[in-house]
């Protein structure tokens, strides 16, 4: 799939995406961010997604509506109307049509993770598909699922989850470290027998829910690039290409984030595509600078020291590639058609591009506020804040 | 308090303009009004003061406008934004401006003192220097500035 438009669904009006390397959804809540890259998912994975329904006894009769309440979530199907359409690669899709018989592949070609990621560790171990209600989104079932299989498959030893030798480069992990788990190990150990994900070793292990709200939210989010990159040599996860993370920089620093993207282009030099959807200006910061740097030859040293990332040969051949990737931004304004914002140009006249959809309006307002408020006080007219300037 | 005489004391006679008309056909695309007929007027700083002061870092516009009995002036520069070093050459021009202001019967009117970048902007709302100089009072608006 390079191109996707949805028309009259949910909240959209009209989006059309021409996917990058690299795309970024931004927008404010309910504007149809999240429902866009569920319908990633559901077309790609279609014949998956059925066969995972009929496995787990979710027994949706080959219609679309009762269909899009459990896929999307219980009270969904309201998204679709008479005037609904899906267009993939200039085609239109007969969304009934598919749904009504059981598609062929069954391969994962999308790996979602969900804004809701956190409830898939509720009780501290990935809860199974099944352990969810029926009214709940497919996508955090089935994400929660695709964790406890890495669970119960790939780590039954002992030791620790994260550091560990085989999962992550070196200077990844190091830098996670700093950032998220300070000297905590992430490990496994049990209560009565049942297995629980702790931070720390022995007497000393904190449970799930006394971890900090980042270290909550991000444990589910390495666990999900642990899927991604699977250790030795093999680059990617059987027949995923496409990566959709939601809202990435949820409970994160600033300096967590910054990580977190550095993982992001090296999931890039692997062949996956990733999509993400953003509240945070971070996440253009780094597409603005990328774009340019693209076009206007930079190297791949300009690209670590955006990360203040060590230049390592392996970071650098990572950066190499990542810089080469192309990137796709939209915003997804409630009250008209997605807007291609690619460009982020403070200049631009669509207030749209030039506001980073919405993201700058705030550091705007408060410049504005700021400036007029001193340009009027005494201390101005008084040239107190020039002295050294004079 | 009329913005007329006021410039004409301190510009010379001949620096006042109707409307935008001080401002040159390339920095005038940079401005527009949503009431043309509140402008009161405007001025070329620059141009008025450059025999007098050769040497000194000129802001480039003052704009006067008046709705009501509300009487408010736009100091206007319009200036490359494309390097770091640009952030460094309007804080000297602003820092000009205060000076020079200090002693102009214009220091009494409210004021709102606007970069507009003249061509590609390096900067967005949320880069440290542009916070910085609004904490010296003069706001970045990117390439375009609505009154």
């Amino acid at each position: 799939m390079k191109k996707l438009t949805l028309r009259n669904i949910g909240q959209i009006k009209e989006a059309n995406l021409s996917f990058g390397d690299l795309t970024v959804l931004v927008g404010p809540q309910a504007s149809g961010k999240s429902i866009s890259l569920q319908w990633v998912k559901l077309l790609q994975d279609s014949g998956l997604v059925q066969q995972q329904l009929h496995t787990y006894g979710l027994d949706y009769g080959g219609d679309l509506s009762a269909l899009l309440d459990v896929y999307f979530g219980e009270g969904m199907h309201s998204i679709w109307r008479d005037s609904s359409e899906v267009v993939v690669d200039g085609k239109s899709v007969d969304i009934k049509k598919r749904i009504a018989r059981q598609q062929s592949g069954k391969t994962e070609s999308v790996f979602l993770i969900p804004a809701q990621r956190v409830m898939a560790l509720a009780n501290g171990w990935p809860r199974p598909f099944t352990d969810y209600k029926s009214g709940d989104p497919y996508a955090v079932r089935a994400f929660s699922e695709n964790l406890r299989l890495l669970m119960e498959r790939e780590f039954n030893g002992t030791g620790p989850l994260f550091p560990q030798p085989n999962r992550l480069k070196a200077d990844y992990r190091k830098l996670l470290q700093a950032s998220v788990f300070g000297d905590f190990k992430l490990s496994v150990n049990k209560v009565q027998s049942q297995k629980r994900l702790v931070l720390g070793m022995g007497e000393e292990a904190l449970p799930f829910m006394v971890w900090s709200a980042g270290q909550r939210e991000f444990v589910p989010l390495l666990l999900g690039l642990y899927w991604l990159m699977p250790p030795g040599k093999v680059s990617r996860r059987n027949d995923i290409e496409w990566v959709v993370i939601e809202e990435l920089e949820m409970g994160l620093h600033p300096r967590a984030i910054s990580v977190v993207l550095l993982i992001v282009l090296e999931l890039l030099t692997r062949g996956y595509k990733v999509i993400l959807s953003t509240h945070s200006p971070q996440i253009l910061e780094l597409v603005w600078a990328l774009e340019i740097l693209r076009k206007t030859g930079g190297k791949p040293q300009d690209l670590l020291a955006l990360f203040n990332a060590p230049k390592s040969a392996s970071l650098k051949s990572m950066a190499e590639v990542a810089i080469q990737k192309s990137s796709k931004v939209y915003y997804f304004d409630p009250a008209s058609k997605v807007v291609d914002v690619t460009n982020l140009d403070p200049m631009s006249p669509v207030a749209q591009e030039a506001s980073w959809g919405g993201l700058l309006e705030f550091s705007a307002r408060a410049n504005e506020t700021v400036a007029k408020a001193v340009a009027n006080s005494p201390a101005f007219v008084s040239g107190d804040l020039f002295k050294e300037t004079e | 308090m009329s913005f007329k005489t006021d410039v004409t004391q301190v510009l010379g006679v001949d620096a006042f303009r109707k409307g935008l008309g001080a401002l040159r056909q390339t920095d005038v695309a940079h401005v527009s009004a949503q009431r043309p007929r509140d402008i009161a007027g405007s001025a070329d700083v620059d141009a008025s003061l450059a025999a007098a002061l050769p040497n000194a870092a000129r802001w480039d516009y003052v704009v006067g406008r008046t709705q009501g009995n509300v009487h408010q002036t736009y100091w206007i520069e319009v200036h490359p934004a494309s390097a770091s070093k640009n952030v460094d050459e309007v804080e000297k021009k602003l820092a000009w401006l205060v000076a020079w202001l200090r002693a102009s019967p214009l220091a009494m009117y409210p004021r709102d003192v606007v970069w507009i970048a003249s061509g590609n902007s390096a900067f967005n709302a949320r880069s440290p220097a542009i916070k910085a100089l609004a904490a010296k009072g003069c706001r970045f608006v990117g390439g375009h500035l609505h009154l």
